[in-house]
């Protein structure tokens, strides 16, 4: 397992609408080529640390950070920080499948407009690409013309892990990206997960315990907007040190 | 009588009451689209589209000023409503979302669309017609834009809500900037809702009279010259029906039955759109 | 410290089921070894056949809890705690099997040794079982409450054990080489020796998974002596 820290956060600090402390004094590092699983009761700022990744909170007025999310060298959340480069550097998956109203093609090809990738046989390479390395090639290949929303919920996620996957990012969020879907999508999520963590470094947000349990290398538990644990995925589920973690992964009163 | 009795009979009397209020109310509906049809389709002859008035009383004339009126006068109200009404409702749904100010122009455009037609005809007569001098067809064409720009900009603020918000973080996610955002996921995702909503408030206005007989008024004569008074179906149903010739009268039946249908229809094409859209 | 419940009470119950059946194995493994070391002293066939006999009891138990343990890992998923619990009652569950299978030999040998005369009055083999059976107790107590210090007590007895055992068989050596016709007698209270020492083992087993279900620590394979008793 690679041990090099791809992102470093430092007591990061999160304000929602600049009063509300949903982040306290964050730190641990995401290490490359790996899964890192975030865990926690809802509200416990998993989701918002998530989202600090690729400055989504700026969307919304009044949302604060404090402290560094250092990507390399460079601090993400210094002001000077090209919020357009970043997100093509981290892309998101969302917990609802998110193909937009065009064609399987379009959808996949949006990202590498955005960048200036405009030739469309590049394009039609690297949208194949992307949608074998999604395992999505086989069952969209031949209907690459239709809208993205004929398919199936599962299918539809691939199409929207294929769309991040197409501009070639480093990193890649998942904010619950198998709630919505059932069992057999959800391991075929769960087995793209691990094939990608071998080029990509994954962060993700889950409140299925067995799929983090299954799929990352290291987790963190969140509480009340603190990180009560950071450890390897193993030690958190055999044998934490925290009273906290161990009381919810085995599913006693929070 | 026993409990259920009682409440049988009550349901029973509901039932009776409420179905006596719908046939009451459809009575007069089929009874005035039934006359139109058939007054219509009577006065209905090709020279209707062809022709520009005869002289009053004579036969053979057509109402060709009044349609081509008509549809220069709501070409132009669309051209200006439109844009004005979609970029407003991008505005309310999309940059001011959530702000007061968004909330406060959503309740100020239902209440322009519950104001009387009337109302907005005077005013555009005050702003375009007295200062000018003279009745002309852009203060019609401004008059129906004001009634039309609080329909569609409503609608699109609607439709663009209800693209769920996921989908644009997605796309921010991607890197893409805001007007792009807009532009490409937002407006495909709402396209049909805003396109039936573009159809309805056509609909609406096609069938305004009161505000353009303050504006564009009526002219006897085949016209296209937009900064003189210019007739209009409506205005000149409404001169027709109240006027002493019998050839007036049934050219007046032809035409509401023709504007009836032009709404029936645009309305019609609004729901299937709905209806392709949405299944 | 009061422990929390689970959101889903059933599991609660059958967390506890288990450990209330793996108390009441325990309990009859005491018992077992207690009947076969008075049968042993008093030469009684009768209670050593008893003895025999009641061991197919604590092998159904063994089953049942064993089913009971590997249902609740395939419908519970349990992580952390309840892991570590789970599978040291699996362990447990086995190590108190085969020492009911060891007390069988010994009550097997004890029927043998009565067909034969007294070769000389026990002395070191009775402390012997006093101290295994302890230590059966204890690490069981130790189990019941989460008590790593006395798992830990438990390793260091399982010296005594050993030192008990050596003892034994050199007493019985200088036995066999001056009368051969004691060798068969001597070997068979030699076994008998060794046996608890394997049941002392079980007990020691025991207690390492004790401590690893309290701190997740494994000590298995490790000397007692570093540790503090």
């Amino acid at each position: 397992m690679a041990e090099t820290a791809e992102i470093t956060v430092n007591t990061l600090n999160f304000y929602y609408s600049g009063t509300i402390h949903a982040l306290k004094n964050i730190s641990l590092p995401v290490y490359k080529h790996s899964v890192t699983a975030l865990i926690g009761p809802s509200g416990c700022g998993k989701t918002t640390l998530l989202r600090c990744f690729n400055r989504m909170h700026d969307l919304y007025p009044n949302n604060r950070y404090e402290g560094e999310i250092l990507l390399g060298k460079e601090n993400i959340l210094d002001n000077a920080t090209d919020l357009i480069t970043l997100r093509s550097r981290i892309g998101m998956v969302f917990q609802k499948p998110t193909p937009f109203p065009m064609s399987i093609f379009d959808n996949i090809a949006y990202g590498l407009k955005l960048k200036g990738i405009t030739n469309r046989a590049v394009q039609s390479g690297r949208v194949e690409k992307a949608l074998h390395d999604a395992h999505l090639w086989a069952e969209v290949k031949d209907k690459l013309k239709s809208s993205a929303y004929e398919l199936s919920g599962g299918q539809q996620q691939r199409l929207v892990i294929a769309r991040a996957l197409a501009v070639d990012p480093e990193i890649l969020l998942f904010d619950e990206p198998t709630s919505a879907l059932d069992p057999l999508s959800t391991a075929k999520i769960e087995e793209l997960i691990e094939l990608l963590r071998k080029q990509i470094t994954i962060i993700i947000v889950t409140h299925n315990m067995q799929q983090a349990a299954r799929i990352s290398d290291w987790t963190g538990f969140l509480m009340l907007g603190e990180l009560i644990e950071f450890d390897r995925t193993d030690k958190i589920f055999t044998t934490p040190s925290q009273k906290l973690t161990e009381d919810y992964v085995t599913g006693r009163f929070g | 009588m026993t409990r259920e009795q009682i409440r049988k009979a009550e349901g029973a009397a509901a039932l009776t009451l409420s179905t006596l209020s719908a046939l009451l109310g459809l009575f007069w509906l089929v009874f005035i689209l039934g006359d139109v049809l058939v007054q219509g389709l009577q006065a209905l002859t090709p020279t209707l589209f062809l022709n520009d008035p005869a002289p009053a009383g004579a036969e053979g004339g057509g109402l060709r000023h009044a349609f081509v009126g008509q549809l220069l006068i709501t070409f132009f109200a669309s051209l200006i409503g439109v844009p004005v009404g979609v970029l407003g409702g991008t505005f309310l749904a999309e940059y001011a979302r959530g702000r007061r100010i968004a909330r406060i122009i959503s309740i100020l455009s239902d209440i322009v669309v519950s104001v009387p037609s009337i109302v907005i005809g005077t005013f555009v007569y005050a702003v375009l017609v007295k200062p000018v001098g003279h009745f002309n067809g852009w203060a019609g064409a401004v008059a129906l834009a004001i009634i039309m720009i609080p329909v569609v900009l409503r609608t699109t603020e609607d439709m663009l809500s209800l693209v769920p918000w996921e989908l644009r973080e997605a796309a921010f996610a991607l890197g893409a900037p805001y007007y792009k955002v807009i532009i490409q996921v937002v407006y495909r995702g709402a396209a049909t809702g805003i396109l039936t909503g573009i159809l309805l408030s056509i609909a609406r206005v096609a069938g305004e009279t009161a505000p353009l007989l303050f504006t564009s008024f009526n002219n006897s004569f085949f016209s296209v010259d937009m900064s003189h008074p210019i007739a209009s179906l409506t205005a000149t149903i409404f001169q027709y029906a109240t006027g002493p010739y019998k050839t007036w009268h049934a050219q007046a039946w032809a035409a509401s039955f023709v504007i009836t249908v032009f709404i029936l229809l645009l309305t019609i094409l609004g729901r299937l759109i709905i209806r392709w859209r949405y299944k | 410290m009061e422990e929390k419940r689970h959101i889903n009470i059933q599991y609660d119950n059958e967390l506890r089921e288990v450990k209330d059946s793996l108390i009441y194995v325990g309990a009859l493994t005491e018992k077992a070894i207690e009947q076969g070391i008075i049968a042993l002293l008093n030469r009684d066939t009768e209670m050593a056949r008893q003895v025999i006999a009641n061991d197919s009891l604590i092998d159904k138990l063994d089953i049942e809890i064993e089913e009971k343990c590997i249902r609740l890992l395939a419908l519970r998923q349990p992580a952390a705690k309840d892991l570590r619990f789970i599978t040291t009652a699996i362990k447990i569950n086995g190590h108190l099997e085969r020492i009911g299978d060891m007390v069988v030999k010994i009550a097997e040998k004890t029927i043998i040794l009565n067909q034969e005369p007294l070769l000389k009055p026990y002395v070191d083999l009775p402390r012997m079982a006093e101290v295994a059976q302890r230590m059966i107790k204890e690490s069981l107590d130790a189990f019941v409450n989460e008590d790593v210090a006395l798992a830990h007590k438990v390793r260091k007895d399982d010296e005594i054990i050993d030192k008990l055992n050596e003892q034994i068989f050199r007493e019985l050596l200088t036995f066999m080489m001056e009368n051969p016709h004691t060798i068969h007698r001597a070997m068979i209270i030699s076994q008998i020796s060794k046996s608890l020492e394997r049941i002392s083992d079980h007990a020691e087993g025991i207690a390492d998974m004790v401590i690893y279900m309290v701190t997740g620590e494994s000590v298995r394979h490790k000397p007692t002596s570093a540790e503090n008793g």
